[in-house]
């Protein structure tokens, strides 16, 4: 993401950071390891899907295990894509959001301790 | 793609010949021209070169000794250029790409570049290492907790189906990759797979996305029409329907043959079955062919033919959550052709030694299936596996333990009876020519294999070039057994 694009917002919550893209936004992958995970703001699927894409397929690890989530204010939040880690509809309560990157994270630092 | 090209020719009517067709030619570039292989050298150290246009006979030194110079290179591929053919056998060792021979035309120089830029481009989009992608993948089932990786039904996946990460990983005309790679992976113990459906694949692109329909027997149209065939008890006519209908009016069934109106299905008549006419060539008939247009690539082939292939749910095994969490690595990597050969000639060596020390019998024998490429290109890549493999085995059940066996290309193989002399290795070699012209007929009739065999004793001073030179003459003058 250009850091000058005004769409890309950090959010903190607790001790992570996120930071939330549009899906219309142009993302600079490698900038993405500085936060713990990625929200992407749902316009259309083609959009969203390569940005996933994108991620999911770079061969950094710290790239493509990144937790991602969709936020999604309208629309069917139910069904979520294999390559995505949960559907948001709010901004407001990240709870559940951190939990999952938490999990996610303990799990990847395992390779780091197990090299 | 451009690819940066390099000729290599001590006649300068060659090279101006050859730098004519590159210059013609979009995919190339010239980036020199060069009279002998130290000139040549000289280029290789400041251009990148893609493609080298290669003279074989040029004084000072070879095409050959070039070659030895230039060993390390390993992303040149090479053409060579030559007057005589002979030197084909020898290109076999240096894994040349392709060889032209003299006076080379417009039409076959396109042709060897093209099949150059296929090879390049296969290898391009082959080229995320199996290891990696079977990494990213058990991380990403790993660090998810995903229990049961599923695949998912996919109307944009090139099987039908996807695998998340897997064949996200890959590009569409690759995505079949994903299937081996599970099933190494399952081989290996890092995955367990149980059953999740059956798919039929194009056996050319494996693209699932077929039109399946009835052809015509005689020309392959699909253009057909179908009428139901009309059994009258009472008389024991039997016809179209439309005769029926034709005799009777207001869609009265009259019978053609006894006149009689035709009045409960199953009590005074029935249709036992129906009659296709093919609108191209007016040819009727009761069983029609049925083909599989692939919607990818246009192959059209027989069903019989189309790739099956199962596939499965998996989940990580504890060998699999060990290699997730790093604390094992498996390096999976499958025999290549071109091990087996570099094997085979390891041991043929070792034979050839031990004659030095022991006085025995040896024979190599060479089977050359001339015309089993068409066949190739009617079954397609899967089917062309499926019969290598079915040759294998069938060659290994003729051979003794020490014997051994390589498939050079796709269409010769070579076989060393470690301890048998000549005369008993021929009979053995007649034998495994008429098991795998019997396995070709038994299992595709509509194709005559055109088989060639022949055997040469091994002797002390030879050495594998000699010997393949020695077969490939018997073979190419018929000096060998000839089977079609």
């Amino acid at each position: 993401m250009n850091m000058e694009d005004n769409t890309a917002k950090k959010i903190t919550h607790e001790d992570l950071v996120f930071i939330k893209v549009s899906d219309r936004s142009q993302v600079y992958l490698p900038r993405l390891k500085s936060y713990d995970a990625i929200i992407i703001e749902y316009s259309y699927r083609l959009a969203t899907m390569e940005i996933i894409k994108n991620i999911r397929c770079h061969n950094d690890e710290a790239i493509y295990l990144m937790p991602i989530f969709v936020y999604r204010l309208y629309g069917d939040s139910g069904s979520n894509h294999p390559l995505i880690d949960g559907m948001i509809q709010s901004l407001n309560n990240l709870d559940r959001v951190a939990e999952k990157t938490r999990k996610i994270q303990s799990r990847m630092k395992t390779q780091v301790n197990g090299r | 793609m451009e690819l940066n090209s390099l000729i290599v020719d001590d006649e300068s009517t060659s090279r101006l010949v050859l730098a004519a067709m590159v210059e013609n030619n979009s995919n190339l570039n010239l980036v020199g021209t060069a009279a002998s292989g130290p000139e040549a050298l000289e280029v290789l150290n400041v251009e990148k070169v893609d493609i080298i246009f290669l003279d074989v006979i040029m004084p000072q030194m070879s095409g050959f000794d070039l070659l030895d110079k230039i060993a390390d290179n390993q992303n040149v591929n090479v053409i060579l250029v030559t007057g005589k053919e002979k030197f084909a056998v020898k290109a076999f060792d240096y894994a040349i790409t392709d060889y032209l021979v003299k006076p080379v035309s417009k039409n076959r120089f396109n042709k060897a570049v093209s099949r150059v830029l296929d090879k390049i481009t296969a290898k391009m989009s082959s080229s995320i290492p199996n290891n990696l992608l079977l990494i990213k993948l058990i991380r990403f089932l790993y660090t998810r907790s995903i229990d049961i990786y599923k695949p998912i039904p996919s109307r944009e996946a090139l099987l039908g189906y996807s695998f998340p990460m897997l064949t996200d990983n890959l590009d569409f005309d690759n995505e079949a990759r994903a299937l081996d790679l599970l099933n190494e992976a399952e081989s290996n113990e890092i995955l367990s797979g149980t059953f999740h459906d059956t798919i039929y694949l194009c056996n050319s692109c494996s693209n699932s996305y077929l039109n399946i329909r009835e052809v015509c027997p005689n020309c392959n149209s699909s253009n057909l029409e179908s009428n139901d065939l009309i059994h009258h008890f009472s008389c024991a006519f039997m016809g179209e329907i439309d005769k029926f209908k034709k005799m009777g009016q207001g869609g009265n069934l009259v019978c053609p043959k006894c006149e009689r109106k035709l009045k409960h299905i199953g009590v005074d008549y029935d249709k036992p079955s129906v009659i296709f006419n093919c609108r191209n060539c007016d040819h009727s008939f009761q069983d029609p062919m049925l083909r599989a247009k692939c919607l990818n690539c246009g192959n059209d082939q027989k069903v019989e033919h189309l790739e099956k292939r199962v596939i499965k749910k998996y989940r990580l095994t504890s060998k699999g959550i060990d290699m997730a969490e790093g604390n094992r690595y498996v390096e999976m990597r499958g025999p290549s052709q071109e091990d087996e050969v570099t094997f085979f000639k390891k041991v043929l060596a070792d034979n050839i030694k031990k004659k030095s020390i022991v006085d025995f019998d040896s024979t190599l024998g060479i089977f050359h299936l001339r015309n089993i490429r068409e066949l190739f290109n009617q079954i397609g890549e899967s089917g062309r596996e499926k019969l290598i493999e079915e040759l294998h085995s069938l060659l290994i059940s003729e051979m003794e333990d020490n014997d051994e066996l390589a498939f050079l290309d796709n269409e010769t193989i070579l076989i060393l009876f470690s301890t048998l002399e000549a005369s008993k290795a021929k009979q053995v070699l007649d034998r495994i020519s008429a098991r795998i012209t019997r396995l070709i007929n038994d299992n595709f009739s509509d194709f005559k294999l055109d088989i060639e065999g022949a055997v040469h004793p091994i002797g002390n001073n030879h050495n594998y070039n000699e010997l393949l030179n020695i077969l490939l003459r018997k073979i190419n003058t018929g000096e060998g057994n000839h089977h079609a």
